[in-house]
């Protein structure tokens, strides 16, 4: 064998070798990422009672104990204490430092049945109580609505000022193209206190408009992914079609937003866990009735400091959606990653 | 002459119709994020104390002078101020350690395998903000941390590790925020080095160049735009981060997770909440004090970096 040969070889051999360990130690990383999200599944079964102690999956279900104090069980459970007692067939005030066993001997109801109506909430606590809550629904919804609004409306107007600033190199062009880059040395912090002073004036606190509005008020990479976009497209069509009479109107709604498609779907996959995952615009602008999902998790884990499960069942509410719908379209989220990437 | 006036009638009418299709969006923008810039600046100069309170006075320079001498003032602002520079300081060395050396990897690697590992190193950006840092009390707080639990099972620690301690909060912080961007930070160094052509790297391995070499003298200079854009963003990210530190208790109670944006927000609360400061104009001036250097330094790499690319 040649020189060449025998070093071709050892060059691959020891490629070989860094591939592997490339991978065992990515697989090692991957591995890690996902622990916190295999433990809040998890902890969201786990009892407060139990939770000092590590639980590698859902704890075996344990009977429910008797001697519990009703007030404190009504209180962790959040128990809806009307229909509580219309079930149980009890009118009037119940005294809260009894114990379950007592309540059953007070009121002549069989322990039996006491048992039963407490013995899931010994494991599904926290999803009973999250589910049962009807401000989770209504954050839950009006999230939804607002993230489709903001990408729907982010999607006309930014494409709109794709168009607007793509056609012919103006002053006015270029400096509005800046002032939108701006934005990418703006942190929405600096802006929060004297922005909550502007939504006051113009009457918008406490409403979901002002949240729409924010997520729909363009900046940096919505800017730069739909004036690349626009400009990208050639020439000749709108002027063939100015030969036809249309106007770019026309020319925008017919030609334009069915061509730049893959930029409609990068911006779509960015702003979607953008306006998602935002904590600072319900926080600042709205009072806790209009809260989005995640300042309704934030308040909900202060309320319930201590009740675990609930917290961890309420977060995994507001993360499993968004989860669904990355790993359903993981390709087209990792091509609008690296798309925004390349714009910065 | 008559073909001149009508080509030039065109182009007024196009870029009339061009303001017509920017206006609407760069309303919301003046709005919400240039208009609030230029609010700050009288509303620095009062003595408001809250969103709620309408009164306000016109005090001058006063707050500027506060919040460098007062104590009741300066114990809000400096502490915080110190806490978010080290937690830049330290989230800019996790951009590297994460996020650049996650792409040089993934670049070694064939396309397909490539991607699978992308969309997980990914996943906790997609996730929120809030979520990572309710992650940090899930596997590490000190009596029931999942992780903490399973490290004393195993005998690894010999007892919980125990965040709420004053340094280890900011630490912990800086862990989970780099984790969490992981992801990004890579997509931004992958995108520079997907740039590079194919044949270079392949007539430098003909070459038995060293990966070392190709590191210096291929790789760097190909990414030193998706530095720049790392640094801004790390840069002005620190100092905006909000959702990491609510999530891991900075309102409530908390108070080692409390960096300059939460200060912020709590000044602008009056003070009959539970984490109310009330001081709302001394918040506005203190953030002019220590955003406006960030900017322009960020201004400064943005532009040396456009500058560069001309050249």
């Amino acid at each position: 064998m040649s020189a060449v040969a025998v070093h071709r070889k050892q060059v691959a051999a020891r490629r070989a070798i860094a591939v592997v360990i490339l991978v065992v130690l990515l697989s090692l990383y991957a591995l890690l990422t996902l622990t916190p999200f295999y433990f809040l599944f998890i902890r969201s079964f786990v009892p407060t009672a139990e939770s000092a102690k590590f639980h590698a999956w859902v704890p075996p279900n344990r009977e429910f104990n008797l001697d519990a104090r009703f007030g404190n069980m009504a209180t962790f459970f959040n128990l809806d204490l009307p229909k509580f007692k219309k079930d149980m067939g009890i009118s009037g005030y119940i005294d809260t430092n009894l114990t379950i066993r007592e309540l059953a001997e007070t009121y002549t109801i069989p322990p039996e049945k006491l048992r039963a109506y407490f013995q899931p909430f010994y494991l599904f606590n926290g999803w009973l109580n999250i589910l049962r809550s009807a401000e989770a629904y209504r954050s839950f919804i009006a999230t939804v609505c607002v993230t489709a609004l903001a990408i729907v409306l982010g999607t006309l107007l930014g494409s709109a000022t794709g168009l607007g600033l793509s056609r012919f190199q103006r002053k006015w062009q270029s400096v509005l193209y800046t002032l939108y880059l701006l934005q990418m040395v703006i942190p929405g912090v600096i802006t929060m206190l004297p922005s909550y002073i502007i939504v006051r004036t113009l009457g918008l606190t406490n409403t979901y408009t002002v949240l729409v509005l924010g997520a729909i008020s363009g900046g940096a990479l919505s800017t730069m992914i739909f004036t690349s976009a626009a400009a990208g497209i050639p020439r000749e069509m709108q002027e063939s079609l100015k030969v036809d009479g249309g106007g770019m109107f026309t020319y925008y709604h017919s030609i334009m937003l069915p061509l730049i498609k893959p930029a409609i779907g990068a911006f779509s996959l960015i702003t979607l866990p953008q306006v998602w995952n935002s904590l600072l615009g319900s926080l600042l602008y709205n009072k806790s009735g209009k809260y989005l999902l995640m300042a309704f998790i934030s308040s909900f884990a202060g309320n319930y400091s201590t009740n675990y499960q609930a917290i961890y069942a309420g977060l995994a509410i507001a993360l499993l959606p968004l989860l669904a719908l990355y790993v359903g379209l993981q390709n087209l989220f990792v091509r609008a990653a690296l798309a925004g990437a390349v714009k910065g | 002459m008559g073909p001149r006036t009508s080509l030039s009638l065109t182009l007024r009418r196009e870029n009339r119709t061009s303001l017509f299709f920017v206006a609407p969006q760069f309303l919301l923008y003046l709005t919400f994020i240039l208009l609030p810039l230029l609010v700050s600046i009288p509303l620095a100069f009062t003595d408001l104390v809250g969103f709620t309170s309408t009164k306000a006075q016109f005090v001058g320079i006063r707050n500027f002078i506060s919040i460098f001498t007062d104590p009741g003032v300066m114990q809000y602002i400096w502490p915080t101020v110190l806490r978010t520079f080290i937690f830049m300081a330290c989230n800019y060395l996790t951009v590297f350690i994460f996020g650049l050396s996650f792409a040089l990897m993934m670049y070694e690697l064939s396309t397909r395998v490539q991607k699978s590992y992308f969309v997980i190193i990914y996943l906790p950006y997609i996730i929120s903000g809030l979520g990572a840092g309710m992650f940090i009390e899930l596997l590490f707080a000190r009596d029931t941390g999942s992780l903490n639990l399973l490290l004393e099972l195993l005998h690894i620690i010999p007892q919980p590790i125990n965040l709420k301690s004053s340094s280890a909060s900011l630490f912990a912080l800086v862990a989970f925020v780099g984790w969490r961007y992981a992801g990004y930070n890579m997509a931004i160094f992958l995108s520079g080095l997907l740039t590079i052509p194919v044949d270079t790297i392949d007539a430098a391995k003909m070459d038995g160049v060293s990966y070392l070499q190709r590191l210096r003298h291929i790789y760097f200079p190909q990414i030193i735009p998706s530095i720049a854009i790392a640094t801004i963003s790390c840069l002005v990210g620190s100092f905006g981060i909000f959702d990491e530190p609510v999530g891991f208790g900075a309102l409530y109670g908390n108070e080692q997770a409390r960096l300059f944006s939460i200060t912020l927000y709590r000044m602008g609360l009056g003070t009959g909440g539970t984490y109310g400061i009330g001081m709302l104009a001394e918040g506005v001036a203190s953030s002019i004090v220590v955003f406006t250097p960030l900017i322009i330094i960020a201004l400064l790499i943005f532009r040396w970096q456009k500058r560069r690319q001309v050249t």
